[in-house]
């Protein structure tokens, strides 16, 4: 089934999801990310089949509460199921984060450059 | 060498004026946008943790660069005693082990935890993606930031808490606004 979630705009920040592709863009610097992230994932969740790709080429920033959001949605997401991250390298800060969210579980957690 | 000292009120929408301020003015002294993206997550951390716990008051950014390579800064507010009890315990956890290693537990913490341990991640961000020796200093004399805020009420539960960074900058391209 695909992931169909219209465009919402929470102050800086932008998120929807297109087919098997979930999108955050913009900036995640809210004081409590959670209350629109976690709906948002939680549908994402319960749509996605064996994988999903989280698009995050065009977010430009992402505070530490917004990183648990994140975190909270690999790791309760489908058993057995793939996540791709698509990241913008030449954002250091996806870089540094990202590997290391990856290395939390490299089997199911990818990246795409 | 370049100073900025910045007096704020604590208040979360003024944070994102702040860090495009310092990744602009940054970008434009001394690095290319890339480094001072990264400084600006940590002062941008630290100000959500200012703006989080602090009790009454004014806060203080002060960044300086010492060498053309070596950035210190600090920002202070004003909180209850026991949030710094806290923040101490937090940051004796942050400070042992590698720092990778030790971003990497805290994001396991952090995972179905409450927004409390969202703190913890957020300082162990700053020590393995800004790359910093984070230290702290407290201070009982409160009134140095109660300079401009009117009806305080005075308590002796608060006191300063000064919470200290190094961290290092590589100087490229000024003015260079491609990726961050």
């Amino acid at each position: 089934m695909a992931i169909n979630i219209p465009k919402k705009k929470y102050k800086r920040a932008v998120i929807y999801a297109n087919g098997d592709t979930v999108v955050l863009e913009g900036e995640i610097d809210q004081s409590n990310p959670e209350t629109f992230l976690e709906p948002f994932f939680k549908k994402a969740s319960s749509l996605m089949t064996t994988f999903v790709y989280i698009d995050i080429t065009g977010l430009e920033f992402l505070n530490s509460a917004g990183i648990k959001c994140i975190l909270d949605f690999l790791m309760k997401r489908k058993s057995n199921s793939r996540v791709i991250i698509r990241t913008d390298r030449k954002k250091t800060w996806q870089r540094t984060a990202i590997d290391v969210i990856q290395s939390l579980d490299k089997e199911n957690i990818l990246l795409e450059e | 060498m370049l100073f900025i000292k910045l007096r704020f009120y604590p208040e979360w929408e003024d944070i994102f004026l702040i860090r495009n301020f310092i990744i602009a003015f940054l970008s434009q002294k001394i690095a290319d946008k890339k480094e001072a993206y990264r400084i600006a997550i940590i002062a941008s951390e630290l100000m959500e943790n200012a703006c989080k716990y602090s009790a009454t008051g004014e806060a203080v950014i002060e960044l300086e660069q010492k060498t053309d390579n070596k950035i210190e800064f600090s920002i202070k507010n004003i909180t209850k005693k026991e949030n710094i009890e806290e923040f101490k315990k937090i940051l004796n956890m942050i400070n042992k082990g590698p720092a990778k290693e030790t971003y990497k537990n805290m994001m396991l913490r952090a995972i179905n935890a409450d927004n409390n341990k969202v703190k913890q991640l957020g300082l162990a961000r700053v020590r393995y993606e800004g790359h910093s020796e984070i230290t702290y200093e407290t201070r009982d004399d409160i009134h140095a930031l109660l300079e401009n805020t009117k009806n305080t009420k005075m308590n002796n539960d608060l006191m300063v808490l000064n919470i200290k960074i190094k961290t290092f900058i590589i100087p490229g391209q000024k003015g260079e606004v491609n990726g961050n």
